[in-house]
C-alpha cells in the first residue's frame, strides 16, 4: 500500500464527512473461477478495506461501484450509491464474460437506493441482498446465501460509536483551533493551558455523550443531551468551588460546553443507526426535501409514522429481507406479513421503496 | 470541475475564470478549424451547451449528453434562447448508456471537453470503445481535457495551483476529477490515430483530434 493511499486510509476515519473514494474496479479475491460469486461495494475506502479483509479465503469477485467515496448506507439514502452505479460497473468491469450464474450480491444496507427490478431487466443479473456486516460473508456463504436474523440487524457497537465520534471531534477540534488561534492575537488572555482545556471539553462531550447516551432510555436526543450537559456543568461548578478554574475558566469553560452541547443535540438521534433522525424529520415535515449538510445539499427521504396495508400484501418477504431492525415477521397461516415492531423504526425507506407490492407507506 | 456543476448557472463564468479566459477560446477554436458544415456530431457532457451552440450557429447538427440535469436545464434554456432546437438534440443519460441509445457509425465526430477527467478508468475504456463504435470511417475524436505538465517547473506551478482547487473540489462534490494519465498510449490501444495536439495553460489543458481507423 503506497503512503498516499494509507494517508487516504487515515483521512476516511477521522475526516470521513468529505467521502474518500478509491477508483472503481472488479477485484479478484482468490482464485474464482466462472461459478464463483460474485460481490458488489461502494467506493468509500474504509469500506472497500473492510470487505476485501472480510472475504480473504475465499474464491470470489469484488466489484467496486461508483458512490463518490461515500459508505454503503449513506450513500445509498442520500443518492451517492443507486442503482446507476451499479448498472455502471456491470457494463465496464466485464463481469458478464468471466462468470456464467449471474447472481449478484449487494450489501443489505444499500437496498434504499437500488432498485433489483431494474437491474434484473436491464441485465438480467438477478440482485440479493447480503448481510448487513461485510464479516458475516464467509458464514452466509457457508449457510447457502440464506441470511439469519442477526445478519440482517444494525448494531451500534462501541467501535462503531468511536467512528461517529471521531468525525465529530476532529470536525468541531479543528474548527475551534483556527477560531481560538485567531481571537489568541488580539486577547492576551488565551494561553496553551486553556486550550488544552477546551479541547478536553471537546473530547469529554463528543465521546462521552455518543459513548453512553445511545444506550440511555429518554424521549428524544435533545433530552438526553441535557441531561449529560448538566452533570458536565455541575463537574466544572465543583472545579470552579475546589479553586482550580479561576472566574475566566469558569465563564470560559461554561460557555464552550453548552455551545457544543447545542450543536450535538441538534440531531443526537441521527447520529445512531438505531434512532431516527430528529433534524430530518424537522425538515421533512416542514416540507424541505433536501437540506444542506455542511458542505453540498443533502436529499431527503420521507420521514413519518410506517404503516403497512396488510390486505395488499402479496407475502414477497422483500421487507423481511432489507429492514435493518427487524421490524417484519411472516405470518404462515395467511402468508403475509406483519409489522410487529413498528415503534422501532428509523424511517431508513428500505423497505417502502423495495416492497413489490408498494403496500408499505410512511405518513 | 465538479463543484462547478453543484451551481449550474454560475457554471460558464465559473470555468471561464478558471481557465483564465481560455476555455471558450478553445471551444470556438474546436469550433471553426474540425467541424465543418453538414456534419453530424455526439457532444460528451454537454454541459450548459456552449460548444453545442458554437457549433448548430456554424450548420452542424448535435446531439448532446449529459448526466447532470442542472446542467441541461441551463443548456436547454440557452439553446431556446438562441432558436436552435432543432439543430441540438439534448439527451440525459450516463454515458454507460451508450451503447443502448446510439447506433454504430452514425456520427462524422466525437467531442468531449473536460468530461473524461470526471469518469473512472473502466469507464474511459468502454466510452473509447463505444465513440469508436458509433463513429463513421475516418470519423474524428476531438478531446478536450487536464493533463499532467511533464517539464518540471511547469509541474511546480501546476502543484500550487491544481492542489487548492482540488481540495476545494473535494470538499464541495465530493469527487476528485483525475487529470488524464497515458492517455495518448490508449488512444491508440483503441483504435485511434492522433492527428494533432495542442497544449494550453502550461501544459495543463490538451486538445487531441484522432481518427478512427480503418478496420
Amino acid at each position: 500500500m503506497s503512503v498516499k493511499e494509507k494517508l487516504k486510509l487515515f483521512g476516511g476515519y477521522f475526516f470521513r464527512w468529505i467521502g474518500f473514494p478509491v477508483e472503481p474496479d472488479i477485484i479478484q479475491i482468490g482464485d474464482p473461477t466462472n461459478e464463483s460469486p460474485v460481490f458488489l461495494t461502494c467506493n468509500f475506502n474504509i469500506t472497500v478495506k473492510r470487505v476485501l479483509k472480510a472475504l480473504k479465503g475465499l474464491d470470489c469477485y469484488l466489484l467496486v461501484a461508483p458512490s463518490r467515496g461515500i459508505n454503503v448506507w449513506c450513500g445509498a439514502c442520500g443518492d451517492d450509491f443507486h442503482t446507476d452505479s451499479v448498472l455502471s460497473i456491470l457494463k465496464t468491469s466485464g463481469i458478464n464474460e468471466l462468470v456464467s450464474h449471474r447472481t449478484l450480491i449487494l450489501p443489505q444496507l444499500s437496498a434504499p437506493g437500488i432498485d433489483p427490478v431494474i437491474i434484473k431487466k436491464k441485465t438480467g443479473w438477478n440482485v440479493k441482498f447480503g448481510p448487513v456486516y461485510a464479516k458475516d460473508i464467509p458464514e452466509y456463504v457457508k449457510n447457502n446465501y440464506h441470511k439469519t436474523k442477526e445478519q440482517r440487524k444494525i448494531r451500534f457497537p462501541l467501535s462503531k460509536r468511536a467512528e461517529m465520534a471521531n468525525l465529530y471531534f476532529f470536525m468541531l477540534f479543528i474548527f475551534l483551533t483556527g477560531i481560538y488561534w485567531v481571537v489568541s492575537i488580539f486577547l492576551p488572555l488565551l494561553d496553551l493551558i486553556l486550550y488544552l482545556n477546551s479541547t478536553l471539553i471537546i473530547t469529554v462531550i463528543i465521546y462521552g455523550s455518543l459513548i453512553i447516551l445511545p444506550s440511555i432510555s429518554a424521549k428524544t436526543g435533545k433530552i438526553k443531551v441535557f441531561i449529560y450537559e448538566l452533570i458536565i456543568l455541575s463537574i466544572i461548578i465543583i472545579l470552579f468551588i475546589f479553586q482550580i478554574y479561576n472566574l475566566f475558566f469558569l465563564i470560559w469553560s461554561v460557555v464552550l460546553s453548552i455551545l457544543l452541547a447545542l450543536i450535538v443535540a441538534e440531531d443526537f438521534n441521527g447520529l445512531t443507526p438505531t434512532y431516527k433522525s430528529e433534524l430530518g424529520e424537522k425538515a421533512w415535515n416542514k416540507g424541505n426535501e433536501k437540506f444542506k449538510f455542511l458542505f453540498r445539499e443533502y436529499k431527503l427521504q420521507p420521514y413519518g409514522q410506517i404503516n403497512l396495508e396488510r390486505d395488499k400484501c402479496i407475502g414477497c418477504k422483500v421487507c423481511i429481507d432489507v429492514c435493518p431492525r427487524n421490524l417484519y415477521s411472516f405470518n404462515e397461516i395467511d402468508k403475509k406479513v406483519d409489522l410487529i415492531h413498528s415503534e422501532k423504526c428509523i424511517n431508513c425507506n428500505a423497505c417502502v421503496k423495495r416492497c413489490l407490492a408498494q403496500c408499505v407507506k410512511i405518513s | 470541475m465538479k463543484s462547478l456543476e453543484q451551481k449550474a448557472e454560475k457554471y460558464d463564468k465559473g470555468i471561464k475564470s478558471l481557465t483564465l479566459g481560455k476555455l471558450p477560446k478553445i471551444k470556438q477554436f474546436i469550433v471553426e478549424k474540425y467541424l465543418k458544415e453538414g456534419e453530424k456530431i455526439l457532444d460528451i457532457g454537454m454541459g450548459t451547451g456552449t460548444l453545442a451552440i458554437l457549433a448548430a450557429q456554424k450548420g452542424v447538427t448535435v446531439t448532446g449528453i449529459d448526466i447532470s440535469e442542472k446542467m441541461l436545464e441551463v443548456a436547454k434554456n440557452k439553446i431556446i434562447n438562441e432558436e436552435l432546437s432543432e439543430q441540438i438534440e439534448v439527451i440525459r443519460m450516463p454515458v454507460i448508456d451508450m451503447d443502448e441509445k446510439f447506433e454504430g457509425k452514425s456520427f462524422d465526430k466525437v467531442v468531449a471537453t473536460l468530461s473524461f477527467s470526471e469518469f473512472y478508468q473502466k469507464e474511459r475504456e468502454f466510452c473509447l470503445t463505444q465513440i469508436n463504435r458509433v463513429l463513421k470511417d475516418n470519423g474524428e475524436f476531438i478531446i478536450l481535457d487536464e493533463v499532467k505538465p511533464k517539464k518540471i517547473w511547469k509541474k511546480i506551478v501546476y502543484f500550487f495551483i491544481r492542489i487548492p482547487l482540488a481540495f476545494i473540489n473535494f470538499l464541495k462534490a465530493h469527487v476528485s476529477t483525475s487529470a488524464l494519465k497515458g492517455f495518448d498510449e490508449k488512444l491508440e490501444a483503441f483504435n485511434f490515430m492522433i492527428l494533432e495536439e495542442h497544449l494550453y495553460l502550461l501544459d495543463t489543458l490538451k486538445l487531441v483530434r484522432a481518427r478512427k481507423k480503418e478496420e
